[in-house]
């Protein structure tokens, strides 16, 4: 019979008796610790609030620079200088060019682009409630459908937390999720980002943003002035792009279609309040390029998935008087297949088309909104002409 | 459920931790709390959300049904083998000494059912992969190749749950008292998904120990527990995860086909043995402190293995309950050293160890990296070729030998989960175009793609190397007397900053083995 040694236990169980060796078990270290350890989770808290590094928060000190935060205080402003928004888009990045102006000339009503980053129905439905809220219902929303977002169980973006009172909207347990999502965001580095932060001085405030080489007017619009420059220059190739993504994003666009409920919740949700405050919508699917959409939905099972998905959507809406306008292709309202800056986002061509065809008007007239070149020499520094 | 998440921070580990100390004192309550605690964060895995975990207790009709047995499934696999081996032992102690047959039945029933799952969930994809390649290479038609989800921890708990029949069978362990003894043994959730292997005749004993009968907690084994869980989260939090974002960057663009250049690749070589070391003893230290919180003493697993002055002293360093498992269990009743086999058993051990790791191919020639050191260095040593330990300048050099062997060896390891552009999982690739890269056979700089100059990790891949050659591991460190005010608040921020890492964490390497 071999004979096993426990030497793997022997120091643990040296470590045992150096317990029962020692003087009379007490708390004090265990309450030390933990009082050390609240602490410097609060502190870190503070600081992160405060520093706002991660623009989750709604600091009183650096005001979150997402869209998030940052357009709802805009709305804030107008409705506070009693000319609200008349007309407000609502969406993700892939309506962020709609352009205001363009929806203004069309249908006579003050716009606002709301669309945020990641947006879902979640966030038109909040950013909905909370206007009205405000005693400033729009007369009319566009309200864009990313389909391929309704098959993920997405979460809430964090910095909806940077504005008190559209985050007051956001239903639990969404804005359980969200302050925890928030305040894990602020990890060492971001913590040391925002204590740096605290130390320099604030800017003056204006009502357009230039940063990240994007710019962002005070209508909501958001000007890609990198990729227009790169465009200019001829050094833009959103083939590339699509290209480089692609793994990345087909690993996220690849996950089942399984519809939650919530979302269609959330949509019923947004309806109602629309239709209790007499709100016109014109809701649309947004398309994707080619060579994405062939990547993304490379089976049929997908197809047939996506479609019934966008059916679902259309017969909800129908059932509560408002039309989809199904753009998942891009001929479908004259776009042109090669006017993507990615896989998913329009450059301002198609996005003028595909506003003046659900708008009933014709899409191939000509554009009277500013050019984007001309918004980039009035507003950017180091404007264009200086290439 | 992860130890570095905020549920087991905030409400598992505290609401546990009250409720066994506070809830009562009698010991069934304490076996079942641990069990079912044990139990709940295991199945934790198993959902997305909380409508994920509601909705598998809503049964209407057969596709409800399946779709709930589907969601438990690992559950019920770790609850069906636990059973199985039990009533095994059990029965195999009723038997009197003159059955051996129907012992020897009970024994290979519970092996094979042990065996068979982890040839069922770990292997069956490699093997069939195999058969396929074997196939298209012969010119055959193409096999299916089967490809299952590999349950979290089955290669632990299987291998503690077959030691505890194989030991009750020798006659060398004494049974369980009850069900809930063993299935609180086999589920203990401080130990349950990545070690240390604990055997039963560990830990018998401390369930009746006079610390799990009192009243209230010993506060000196808490303090303990709660220096030793810092410590853990320290090496795996600021440590092994930090290096990881660096280190991963680099392997990855290896697997894309980057020419990396010598200085890259030593970079990612060495910050690799560096974060396995502090990710997974950062793992044992923090399952050994939470032990401590519920008064068990886990077993070492990591006592300085870069420290270790040849390869079989590593081996009693680095992974000790692993080690000491296939020694016990499969080198010595191959026959040990014993007949002049000594270099066939360290072969055959090594390589089963390796494939334990993971199916790949890599991780067997891993194994038998490790299996050809051990058999050349008790050849050199029994020569009187290995040098000897007693001059500093014998010792310095067979340490560094040592770590520079045992630096080779983690090529093939972390090579095994690079994904290399148009060749199999299971090629061999990655392993050789790292070693090209550590000579500079692809070129001396780094091509187009590849990552920028890692200055921080070789920082820290030299304050490692310190720590690892200089620095008390953590058991060395807490039998001195730690148990001042100010460590307490050091280690409180610590823990904080720890926290405060908890969203941007990586998982632990030896979740997947």
């Amino acid at each position: 019979m071999p004979q096993f040694d426990k030497f793997h236990l022997e120091q643990s169980e040296s470590l045992g008796r150096l317990h029962h060796e020692g003087v009379a078990s007490s708390p004090r270290f265990a309450l030390i610790f933990l009082g050390s350890f609240v602490l410097g989770l609060v502190a870190a808290l503070v600081v992160n609030f405060l520093g706002n590094s991660a623009q989750v928060f709604p600091s009183p000190v650096r005001e979150s620079e997402s869209d998030r935060g940052w357009k709802a205080r805009i709305v804030e402003r107008f409705v506070a200088e009693n000319r609200p928004p008349e007309a407000i888009v609502f969406g993700s990045s892939r309506a962020w060019q709609i352009k205001a102006s363009t929806v203004e000339q069309l249908t006579g009503l003050r716009t606002f682009n709301w669309a945020v980053t990641s947006g879902t129905v979640l966030d038109s439905r909040i950013q909905l409630a909370y206007v009205t809220r405000l005693g400033a219902p729009p007369k009319l929303i566009l309200l864009e459908i990313e389909d391929a977002a309704w098959a993920w169980d997405g979460e809430l973006q964090p910095s909806i937390l940077s504005h008190v009172g559209v985050f007051r909207e956001t239903p639990f347990p969404d804005n359980v999720r969200v302050f925890g999502d928030a305040c894990s965001s602020g990890t060492i580095p971001a913590t040391v980002r925002s204590l740096l932060a605290l130390t320099r001085p604030v800017g003056a405030s204006q009502t357009w943003r230039y940063f990240n080489g994007q710019l962002w007017l005070d209508d909501g619009y958001i000007v890609m002035v990198d990729a227009e420059r790169a465009k200019i220059r001829g050094q833009f190739f959103f083939e590339k792009v699509i290209q480089e993504n692609i793994t990345e994003l087909r690993s996220l666009w690849s996950k089942p279609y399984r519809v939650h409920p919530r979302w269609i919740r959330y949509l019923e949700e947004f309806l109602d309040i629309a239709k209790a405050n007499g709100i016109r919508i014109v809701a649309f699917v947004p398309p994707m390029h080619q060579a994405w959409e062939k990547a993304c939905f490379d089976s049929e099972d997908r197809r047939v998935a996506r479609r019934e998905l966008i059916d679902r959507l259309a017969g909800i809406l129908a059932a509560h008087g408002t039309k989809l306008h199904d753009y998942s292709r891009v001929e479908s309202f004259g776009g042109d297949p090669n006017e993507f800056w990615d896989g998913t986002h329009q450059t301002p061509v198609n996005m003028d088309r595909m506003t003046r065809a659900m708008l009933g008007a014709d899409a191939a007239s000509p554009a009277t909104a500013p050019d984007d070149l001309d918004l980039i020499k009035r507003y950017v520094p180091e404007n264009i002409n200086r290439e | 459920m992860l130890f570095n998440s905020y549920f087991f921070v905030f409400v598992f580990l505290p609401a546990v931790f009250g409720l066994f100390w506070y809830g009562s004192h009698s010991l069934r309550w304490r076996l079942g709390l641990l069990t079912f605690a044990s139990y709940t964060f295991y199945s934790w895995w198993q959902f997305e959300d909380w409508d994920d975990f509601v909705g598998t207790f809503v049964i209407r009709d057969w596709s409800d049904l399946e779709n709930s047995l589907w969601h438990w499934r690992f559950t019920i696999l770790m609850l069906l083998s636990s059973s199985v081996d039990y009533w095994a032992a059990k029965w195999i102690l009723r038997l009197p000494a003159d059955a051996a047959v129907r012992r020897k039945t009970l024994l290979a029933i519970s092996l094979t059912a042990n065996l068979g799952l982890l040839g069922l969930f770990k292997y069956l994809g490699f093997f069939s992969q195999v058969a396929n390649d074997l196939s298209s290479f012969l010119g055959g038609g193409p096999l299916p190749v089967i490809s299952l989800i590999l349950p979290v921890g089955i290669s632990f708990y299987t291998f503690e749950s077959m030691s505890y029949v194989i030991d009750v069978y020798r006659g060398i362990a004494k049974p369980a008292k009850g069900y809930l003894d063993y299935a609180c043994f086999i589920s203990f959730f401080p130990h349950l998904v990545a070690g240390p292997i604990i055997r039963y005749s560990d830990i018998l004993h401390q369930f009746r120990d006079v610390n799990w009968v009192r009243r209230y907690p010993d506060w000196d084994q808490v303090n303990t527990g709660l220096l030793f869980l810092t410590i853990g989260m320290l090496k795996k939090l600021l440590i092994a995860d930090v290096l990881a974002l660096k280190v991963n960057a680099i392997w990855n663009a290896l697997g894309q086909g980057t020419v990396l250049g010598p200085e890259l690749a030593w970079a990612g070589v060495l910050g690799y043995t560096f974060r396995i070391y502090f990710d997974f003893s950062g793992y044992s230290d923090m399952a050994i402190g939470l032990g401590h919180l519920f008064a068990v003493r886990l077993p070492q697993n990591f006592d300085s293995p870069y420290k270790a002055t040849d390869p079989s002293d590593f081996w009693r360093r680095w992974h000790i309950t692993l080690s000491a498992w296939l020694r016990d269990y499969l080198y010595i009743p191959l026959g040990g050293s014993r007949n002049n086999k000594r270099t066939r058993n360290l072969l055959v051990t090594m390589l089963l160890g390796g494939l334990w790791h993971g199916a790949a191919w890599l991780f067997i020639i891993w194994g038998a990296w490790h299996g050809l050191l051990l058999a050349v260095f008790h050849s050199l040593k029994s020569r009187g070729w290995w040098m000897s330990n007693e001059r500093p300048f014998g010792y310095w050099f067979n340490r560094q030998l040592t770590f520079a062997l045992v630096v080779i060896g983690w090529v093939f390891f972390r090579a095994a989960d690079v994904h290399t552009t148009g060749y199999s999982h299971a090629s061999l690739v990655p392993a050789w175009r790292m070693f090209g890269e550590l000579f500079g056979f692809y070129g001396l700089s780094p091509g187009l793609g590849a990552p920028a100059f890692p200055a921080i990790l070789w920082l820290l891949v030299a304050l490692c190397w310190l720590w690892c050659n200089f620095a008390p591991n953590t058991f060395e460190s807490l039998y001195r007397p730690m148990i001042r005010w100010r460590y307490a608040v050091l280690a409180g921020g610590i823990m904080a900053a720890c926290v405060l890492q908890f969203g941007h964490s990586v998982d632990f390497l030896y979740f997947r083995f």
